[in-house]
């Protein structure tokens, strides 16, 4: 009779067990915290868009008839110094606004309403291959490739691409671990500790997102909203109604020099 | 550019595309507008700059706040620094205090330099040093002095080349004034005067031997004149209904030139520009000081805070209540005719200040919000 004795594990690989269950913590945490900060991105890119397009058409208007009103002042009474430096002014400010609202605006998105698979495969694929999750070089290299392509489907919603990634990711050889309990051990704390400086990293960058003119935008909007009201539509009237008295005064002739 | 009537007929306004350059800036300036212009009915942005309660804060010319912070796990004092203007993130500034405040600060006095670069900062809770930071670069200076007793008030006059302290000690209270030698940094060695509070009370208008030193409580506000010719300072008094003093010396020698009884306590003072003129807010009402006849008159305004315009006839207000009602508000004031030129609600506020180019008036209250107004002028 044989007796077969229990091999109790080293030290090392005790350890190794532990540091492996935080780092699975750690990895989900990070997950769910990359899908946030991405989201909260494509969703204010979103929502930016939109206000280009509903709101800030309007102004790069309202600039647009401010600086022809400028310009006219500047026809009438060409010897006036201080009428050529408002119109040139308000001329760049109309050329700003036209830039920024002209071209984004006008190619707005849809709103950004992430499906709950799209969710779920991104989380997925950010647990899996987010470049803080490995200690080695090349294979964070391409982790960070793989990462910033997931965000890129993310954020246009395309998750075929994710799976592929995923799938991609998983049958290439930075995939496959092992050198032993020692070796593997000095691999997972040094994930632990880029995960944790990485989830440092995702709350700073989220506490100025909200700090952001965009961000307390978008608190109005859903605030108005809550309450029934539309703000774009109440801010783009307000703007339009600007618009309406300025081409009523270009209509007048002639332009009056300080009106 | 030429347009025809046509095309400017509503509608016809055509926006072509452009090449997008610095887009995000640019877009960003228009998200901003427009947060700015759903505070119209006024011309306010609203925005949140922390969230816990803070009371000594202090408005910079560029638009930044500078407030005392309490790590309680360091068990260490900061300055914080937040920013109305651009949204980025708060950062503090560790001070090495030789004796470092053991408890949250309750009180720690700021001066900006008329710049916005520097900020003078006094320890928290009692300690007597002031210290110099350099708030672009992110860096502490250097102490500029170690006093024997606290400071209560700061003051950089706008020119830059004064700045005034005041040192809270019952009797032995002072106030001191130091000129900064030209092209170097500023020093507070040897004070260039000082007024004692032995000074002032002899010589204190309706001066009655019932009333006594003990009466006075410590000094308020400063405030130096545009010109550097006179430093403006609140004498507080203790009681619920005394009248707090307002002295009126000469610069540089703090010779006393005038002692006002102002009608309650004093909460703010301000010197308006060409012809120099000296504002102050006692019990809730904005006086005006004529410096000649040396009489108040009050303003058509109710205020207990009062920022004048750096160069033209208006000023920026705060009062805690309106009329029949409980809420307070922020406004602009047109001095020239006595006029509201603009108002928003507001509770709770704890400074204001205008931009260093007088097209921004700043304001920021005890919880976290800040108010930017763009004046139009």
């Amino acid at each position: 009779m044989t007796t077969h004795k229990a091999r109790l594990p080293k030290p090392e690989e005790r350890e190794l067990s532990e540091k492996s269950a935080e780092r699975t913590q750690l990895e989900s945490d990070l997950a769910d915290r990359e899908l946030r900060l991405t989201s909260l991105h494509a969703e204010l890119f979103a929502f930016e868009r939109q206000y280009l397009r509903q709101v800030g058409l309007r102004y790069a208007e309202l600039d647009e008839l401010k600086a022809l009103l400028a310009e006219r002042m500047v026809e009438h009474d060409p010897g006036q110094e201080r009428l050529h430096r408002a119109a040139d002014q308000a001329r760049a400010r109309a050329q700003e606004s036209q830039a920024a609202a002209g071209t984004e605006g006008l190619e707005a998105p849809p709103t950004f309403a992430p499906t709950a698979e799209i969710k779920s495969v991104y989380r997925e694929v950010a647990r899996r291959v987010h470049p803080d999750l490995t200690s080695d070089r090349a294979d964070r290299a391409k982790r960070q490739t793989l990462m910033a392509a997931a965000n890129a489907a993310y954020k246009s919603g395309n998750v075929t691409r994710l799976h592929t990634l995923l799938a991609e990711y998983e049958g290439s050889p930075e995939a496959v671990k092992g050198e032993g309990a020692g070796a593997d051990l000095v691999r997972v704390i040094r994930q632990i500790s880029q995960a944790r400086n990485r989830i440092s990293e995702i709350e700073a960058e989220t506490e100025q997102i909200m700090r952001s003119d965009v961000f307390q935008l978008r608190v109005r909007c859903q605030e108005a909203a809550h309450a029934g009201r539309d703000l774009f539509q109440e801010m783009a009237r307000r703007v339009g109604e600007q618009v309406a008295t300025l081409q009523r005064r270009l209509q007048e002739q002639p332009v009056e020099v300080g009106s | 550019m030429k347009h025809t009537r046509a095309e400017l007929k509503s509608g016809s306004t055509t926006i072509s595309k452009r090449a997008s350059r610095a887009l995000a800036a640019q877009s960003a300036a228009l998200v901003r507008r427009g947060l700015r212009d759903l505070a119209r009915d006024s011309n306010w942005l609203i925005k949140k700059l922390f969230t816990r309660r803070m009371n000594e804060l202090v408005i910079s010319p560029t638009g930044q706040v500078c407030a005392t912070s309490y790590d309680a796990r360091a068990s260490r004092a900061r300055i914080s620094i937040f920013d109305i203007e651009l949204s980025v993130p708060a950062f503090n500034l560790d001070v090495p205090y030789d004796q470092p405040p053991e408890r949250p600060a309750e009180r720690a006095p700021f001066a900006w330099s008329p710049c916005g670069r520097y900020v003078v900062a006094a320890a928290p809770d009692g300690s007597q040093e002031l210290h110099l930071l350099d708030v672009q670069a992110r860096t502490h200076v250097r102490l500029l002095n170690s006093f024997e007793y606290a400071s209560a008030s700061l003051a950089w006059s706008g020119s830059g080349n004064y700045f005034a302290a005041s040192f809270a000690a019952g009797d032995f209270s002072s106030i001191r004034l130091w000129r900064k030698a030209s092209d170097q940094e500023l020093s507070l060695g040897r004070a260039e005067g000082e007024i004692a509070v032995a000074d002032w009370i002899a010589a204190r208008p309706g001066n009655d031997a019932a009333e006594d030193v003990g009466s006075f409580r410590n000094y308020g506000t400063l405030a130096l004149s545009p010109g550097d010719e006179w430093l403006a300072a609140v004498a507080e008094i203790d009681g619920d209904w005394a009248d707090d003093y307002l002295l009126l010396a000469r610069v540089p020698s703090l010779r006393l030139a005038d002692i006002h009884a102002g009608q309650g306590h004093i909460t703010d003072l301000s010197w308006s520009r060409g012809p120099e003129q000296l504002v102050y807010c006692a019990s809730g009402q904005a006086f005006r000081l004529d410096l000649e006849s040396r009489k108040a008159s009050p303003l058509p305004f109710a205020a207990e805070l009062f920022r004048c315009h750096p160069t033209q006839p208006i000023a920026g207000c705060f009062a805690s209540w309106l009329k029949n009602s409980a809420k307070g508000r922020l406004f602009v004031a047109n001095l020239a005719d006595g006029t509201v030129i603009d108002e928003c609600p507001a509770e709770g506020v704890v400074d204001i200040r205008w931009s260093g180019d007088g097209t921004k008036l700043y304001a920021v209250t005890q919880d976290g919000l800040a108010y930017a107004h763009e004046v139009s002028i």
